[in-house]
């Protein structure tokens, strides 16, 4: 093994932990904000990502423009879910809502079956599909574009969330509910648009999936407990957090993947995850901060 | 003296309750015909044991419960179905019972949300979390700490600068010195005590007896959700022993 292989594993680990990242801030948002665990954020992944497959692999349309549509129907989609849905269950139990979270989540990948089957899908990415070649390592395009742009994302939201008027809403709001009503702050409405900007959020690490991996529509639990894993790592302190778990999560998977056998990484995965929960309920950061 | 005959010594009050009937589930009422003015520029003091309503009379007035029946006037115009948000730009302020400052958002962040209502006029906006600084000049240098990293005294000032933020016409405040030290108990009600210098409209519902009567104008009590007794405080405060007393008794 020399330096190279390390280097190079650290790169990977770090542009696969931009993935990450992306996968996981919607959970963080929806959860951290509203207190509603949305169990069906992995499928809203891979319904992101299967219609990012049609639109630029199927229909040829350009891979970077379709970020948006595919993240603002997403949005859309989101409105729809809160009104018909996470609103008329905000008095119901923790247990009822993930209830009705994992109906959504069996309705939605029967429906992706149904368009796309079961097959496992691989987006050509067209002029994306090159490889950068930095002295002695080599990484795909479409994976520094992939972590750039999630960088990017998490980064502005971080600063929305924590140097604008909004931002202090949507903090307050999951602080203190209450209050937040009385300062006069449509605490229905914010809720509505923060959970689908949490959808979105979630379509948007679909897209993000889809640009650097194969997927198929049934193995989303895999991401749901990716999600999981950085949200708890990151705790639901901020956007920036869920973006350095996620970069941890990603650098740890490919680096215990050049020491020890491959089959063996996700146990080690599990067990520092097990420790989160163990030393820290909110997460490692070790603050015990509950807003996003 | 009855609730219908209260004269509270002005012509145009400024809320006015009639016959409000309140509660939270379908068999329950909390409120039973109850009728209520505040006076312009006058400290009103709603007394009463605890469940006797007090604090859902606070929250039919803030636009928090709507009244099964009854009638909530501001100035002589009709409010009964308008929710907070809009009492709130009406100018009815709440301080709420307890603890209510956002303790993860600074305490400018905290000063920012309670102007959330006139965000969009910059100016106003701007000269109103300023003008806090300059009312409370202790909160001054804490403007970037957690609001929960404050001592109680602190925290309660922020939440009297948030509450005040607006410049409310009419001030509800409910139980202010519940939950504080006895030692910060004072800071509380000296800060009171300014509001009603500076003429503020200020119903104030307290289980404090005598630091409300005090300072108070006017004085209602509730007993069972019902208007019990109301009168000015002067011939109130003879009668405080006895009430108390009676209220040990329910």
């Amino acid at each position: 093994m020399n330096i190279d292989t390390i280097v190079q594993a650290f790169a990977n680990g770090l542009l696969l932990g931009g993935v990450y990242g992306g996968l996981a801030i919607g959970l963080s948002l929806i959860l951290g904000v509203l207190r509603i665990v949305n169990i069906a954020h992995s499928v809203i992944i891979i319904f992101a990502g299967l219609l990012y497959w049609q639109l630029v692999t199927g229909f040829g349309l350009d891979p970077l423009a379709m970020i948006l549509p595919v993240v603002a129907l997403a949005y859309l989609f989101g409105l729809v879910v809160h009104r018909g849905m996470a609103q008329q269950l905000a008095r119901e139990d923790n247990s009822t809502v993930m209830l009705a979270f994992f109906g959504l989540l069996v309705v939605l990948e029967s429906i992706a079956v149904m368009i796309w089957t079961t097959d496992t899908r691989t987006v050509a990415l067209g002029y994306l599909a090159n490889v950068i070649e930095l002295g002695p390592i080599s990484v795909p395009l479409t994976r520094v574009v992939a972590a750039l742009i999630t960088v990017g994302v998490l980064v502005g939201l971080h600063f929305f969330l924590t140097r604008t008027l909004t931002g202090s809403a949507i903090r307050g709001l999951s602080q203190n509910p209450d209050v937040a009503s009385m300062v006069g702050i449509d605490v229905t409405r914010l809720s509505r648009r923060v959970f689908a900007a949490g959808i979105a959020f979630a379509a948007f690490g679909g897209v993000v999936l889809a640009m650097t991996q194969s997927f198929n529509p049934q193995e989303h639990y895999r991401w749901l407990a990716w999600a999981f894993l950085v949200v708890i790592l990151g705790g639901l302190g901020s956007a920036l957090r869920t973006l350095i778990a996620g970069l941890i999560v990603g650098v740890i998977e490919t680096m215990v993947g050049i020491f020890i056998p491959f089959q063996y990484t996700y146990l080690v995965l599990y067990g520092i995850l097990a420790v989160a929960l163990l030393v820290r309920s909110e997460g490692l950061s070790g603050a015990k901060q509950r807003i996003i | 003296m009855t609730a219908a005959s209260a004269a509270t010594g002005s012509d145009h009050p400024e809320l006015v309750l009639t016959d409000i009937t309140a509660g939270y589930f379908a068999n329950d009422i909390v409120l039973d015909e109850v009728s209520v003015r505040v006076a312009p520029g006058k400290v009103t003091v709603v007394l009463g044991p605890n469940g006797s309503g007090k604090s859902t009379l606070l929250r039919v007035m803030s636009g928090f419960v709507m009244p099964r029946s009854g009638a909530v006037q501001l100035a002589g115009e009709d409010i009964t179905r308008r929710g907070p948000a809009e009492r709130l730009a009406l100018g009815i302020s709440v301080l709420p019972q307890g603890r209510s400052v956002f303790p993860e958002l600074s305490v400018e962040e905290n000063l920012r949300l309670g102007a959330w209502q006139v965000r969009r006029d910059r100016e106003r906006f701007g000269n109103a979390v300023d003008a806090m600084f300059e009312r409370y000049p202790t909160l001054k240098p804490l403007r970037h700490k957690a609001a929960g990293s404050l001592s109680g005294g602190q925290a309660r000032m922020v939440e009297f600068a948030r509450t005040l933020i607006l410049e409310p016409r009419v001030l509800l405040i409910d139980e202010p010195s519940v939950g504080l030290a006895p030692v910060l108990v004072d800071g509380v009600y000296d800060e009171l005590d300014r509001l009603k210098e500076e003429g503020r409209t200020i119903l104030l519902v307290d289980q404090n007896v005598q630091a409300a009567v005090a300072m108070a104008d006017y004085v209602y009590t509730l007993a069972y959700g019902r208007n019990h007794l109301d009168g000015a405080r002067d011939g109130f405060e003879g009668q405080l022993d006895d009430l108390i007393k009676q209220w040990l008794n329910l």
